[in-house]
């Protein structure tokens, strides 16, 4: 928004040396983050178990955990989190906005709400299926909410609250199709807590290559986000061509979160946080704060995992209810701060 | 503020105390004559309408009958069901405007900032620790919603006046709530967690006589308390400065009003489930009728009412053999009005 506020900060927080320190040390960070995901659990499970089960398969039990549980249940965490943390810091970046985040401005109640469509009209139950309704939910929320953004005058604040009023409307149309329809209505409320467990690798499938063409898309666009902080003007006289901009980004965060949804159903406020933490770690370039919010996005998935595994085992609280708990904090954070709207 | 500001501004505010308490004009009065006509029309419509249809004439017939079929349909089953639904729908609205009011905001309302989340909240803890039922959850509930109060204020104490700043920490607190509240169920035994989730969807089903009497008791006494605290009202609508200067205690007549908000949307919560979005456009279309005054209290409480019983009227019969829960209806509408207000309000107020 203020670009003289920008030259304020501490330039040598984005010198590209320093952005490959971070990045590294927060690979191994997830590196540590997976162990544990591995490991950890109403039951633990030594480093060298893990690799027996992956390496040489016996079908013990424990090997029968690692394989049939832990591994799917990391990876998934993984990837869902690396779209989470990207698809937050390109929508916060495209709209400059420090309250954006995909799970708050709607786009997951999008793809809720298509995937309630799915299996409560339509009776589908396949993963391809329900993660196509999922992709084309996310896309028109997405749509209608940068829309709203830009018919409330483009006031960070009306977007946030436009993309609040959306995910309510949705959330009550998804509330009444569950409603009116039992068996969707046992699908959807395990579906709608957000959770890893019980998810087959075979889904990545289709949502690895989704994935991955968001998070490409997301790079890509780091520089133009950049020069876009410096004002829409600035940034077109500079050649970037803003209308691709924005629908590059649009299919980024839809591909991104609409494929992360489809997997673990809606997780908001993820998408919020990664990119938070990334600007204070590397400060406000979104080269860095792209994939390093990814990078931190899937360490927080992955450890939400385990902590939803540990914390009233043997039961289990989905990982989607353990993010609320941990990044919804930072909403109420920013919402203290002098400006919460300024990124 | 220079004290021929200070004047200035008192002259104002008094001139405006006393425009308020002139008699309505004309088109106010248009106005709240059909507001009065759709209340009472969706009132009758919720008698007569349902899985047998019985004219209004018949209805109004019934309601002074001592016995026959057709009394026991309008005055045992449907009777109770429709006043709730007016009563509990202008006591939203009551708690909506009060909110609205302190806060500052045309947003502030009691479920944007969370309090039906907290309300739910407190119901929960009750219903799965203690196992209770009626009495003690209605209890949870409101200590739930003023607990949450208490909370969202801490929280953005001594932050600057930004208007926009309690709907965001109210949204985080509240999202922090929803994901307690889903892991208590989660938890539940499978009963309680049924129960649970039929009561978070709101709806009136299931309210009789014994179900809607106390509540609609408990409610008017506090409405009626709102009333004989309206100047207060109007003095933080003021501002603290001229309500000071106007002889007001500021910090007590607010914790009174949010007291007797909370207490409204609290009792409501309990009943009936959390209702969305009636306490945030209630007070707004309201003021399209009367703009301030004594007669926007009456005005808002009568639009909440005709809101409520309208959207349960919808519910009942949108789909056909099947019944969606009141709540439902008002997340979707309220959520819409929501979208168009965000856009219309945001150029002047954000």
């Amino acid at each position: 928004m203020i670009p003289a506020a920008r030259t304020t900060r501490d330039p040598h927080r984005s010198s590209p040396g320093r952005v490959a320190i971070v990045v590294v040390l927060a690979l191994v960070a997830l590196g540590v983050a997976s162990v544990i995901g591995l490991t950890v659990g109403t039951k633990f499970v030594g480093p060298s178990t893990v690799l027996d089960a992956i390496l040489r398969f016996d079908g013990s039990d424990l090997q029968l955990v690692v394989r049939e549980s832990r591994i799917p249940r990391t990876v998934l965490g993984i990837v869902v989190g690396l779209a989470l943390g990207a698809a937050g810091a390109v929508m916060q970046g495209l709209t400059r906005n420090a309250l954006a985040d995909p799970g708050m401005l709607g786009v997951n109640a999008g793809a809720s709400v298509a995937v309630a469509i799915a299996v409560a009209a339509l009776g589908l139950r396949d993963f391809p299926h329900l993660m196509a309704f999922a992709l084309v939910g996310a896309l028109i929320a997405t749509i209608g909410v940068v829309l709203l953004g830009a018919a409330g005058g483009g006031s960070p604040v009306t977007l946030v609250l436009s993309g609040v009023a959306l995910a309510a409307v949705l959330g009550g149309v998804t509330t009444a199709l569950v409603l009116l329809n039992p068996t969707a209505f046992l699908q959807m409320r395990s579906w709608e807590s957000g959770a890893l467990a019980g998810r087959d690798l075979s889904v990545l499938g289709f949502a690895g290559p989704a994935i991955a063409v968001g998070l490409a898309l997301a790079l890509l666009m780091t520089r133009s986000l950049d020069v876009l902080a410096l004002g829409h003007d600035t940034a077109a006289g500079l050649g970037v061509k803003i209308g691709a901009l924005r629908t590059g980004a649009v299919a980024a965060v839809t591909l991104l979160a609409g494929t992360a949804t489809a997997v673990a159903g809606p997780i908001a406020f993820l998408g919020l946080a990664a990119p938070h933490i990334a600007r204070g770690v590397v400060g406000s370039s979104q080269k860095a704060i792209v994939p390093l919010a990814a990078v931190i996005g899937a360490i927080v998935v992955v450890l939400g995992d385990v902590v939803g595994r540990v914390i009233i085992a043997p039961q289990e609280v989905p990982v989607g209810i353990v993010m609320a708990f941990v990044a919804a904090p930072f909403l109420i954070w920013i919402g203290r701060r002098k400006n919460p709207v300024q990124m | 503020m220079s004290d021929t500001n200070r004047t200035e501004s008192l002259r104002a505010a008094r001139s405006r105390i006393r425009r308020a308490r002139r008699p309505l004009d004309r088109r106010s009065r248009w106005a709240m004559g059909a507001l009065g006509a759709v209340l009472v029309a969706s009132f009758l419509a919720s008698l007569s309408i349902g899985d047998t249809v019985i004219s209004p004439v018949r209805v109004i017939e019934a309601l002074f009958e001592t016995q026959g079929g057709i009394h026991m349909v309008v005055v045992d089953w449907r009777l109770p069901r429709a006043l709730a639904a007016v009563f509990f729908g202008a006591a939203l609205a009551l708690s909506g405007t009060v909110f609205q009011t302190i806060t500052r905001n045309p947003l502030g309302s009691p479920d944007v900032i969370g309090l039906t989340t907290g309300a739910y909240t407190g119901a929960l803890i009750v219903m799965t620790t203690a196992g209770g039922s009626g009495m003690s959850v209605a209890i949870g509930a409101v200590l739930g919603g003023f607990g949450t109060a208490a909370l969202v204020a801490l929280l953005v104490a001594g932050r600057g006046a930004l208007g926009y700043r309690i709907v965001i920490v109210g949204i985080g607190v509240s999202a922090v709530l929803a994901a307690l509240n889903a892991w208590m169920l989660l938890r539940a035994r499978r009963e309680v967690a049924v129960s649970a989730a039929i009561w978070e969807a709101g709806s009136l089903n299931g309210v009789g006589w014994e179900q809607a009497l106390l509540p609609i008791g408990v409610v008017s006494v506090l409405m009626i308390a709102l009333w004989f605290a309206r100047r207060g009202l109007w003095l933080v609508e003021l501002g603290d400065d001229i309500g000071v200067s106007l002889g007001g205690r500021m910090g007590l007549t607010k914790a009174g009003l949010v007291a007797l908000a909370v207490g409204l949307i609290g009792v409501v919560t309990a009943v009936i489930g959390p209702i969305a979005f009636v306490a945030l456009s209630a007070p707004h279309l309201a003021r399209l009728i009367v703009k301030n005054g004594p007669a926007h209290l009456f005005a808002t409480a009568m639009t909440g009412a005709a809101l409520l019983s309208l959207a349960d009227i919808i519910g009942q019969n949108a789909v056909p053999k099947h019944a969606l829960p009141v709540g439902v209806v008002t997340l979707v509408l309220g959520g819409v009005y929501l979208i168009f207000l965000v856009a219309r309000t945001a150029r002047r107020r954000f």
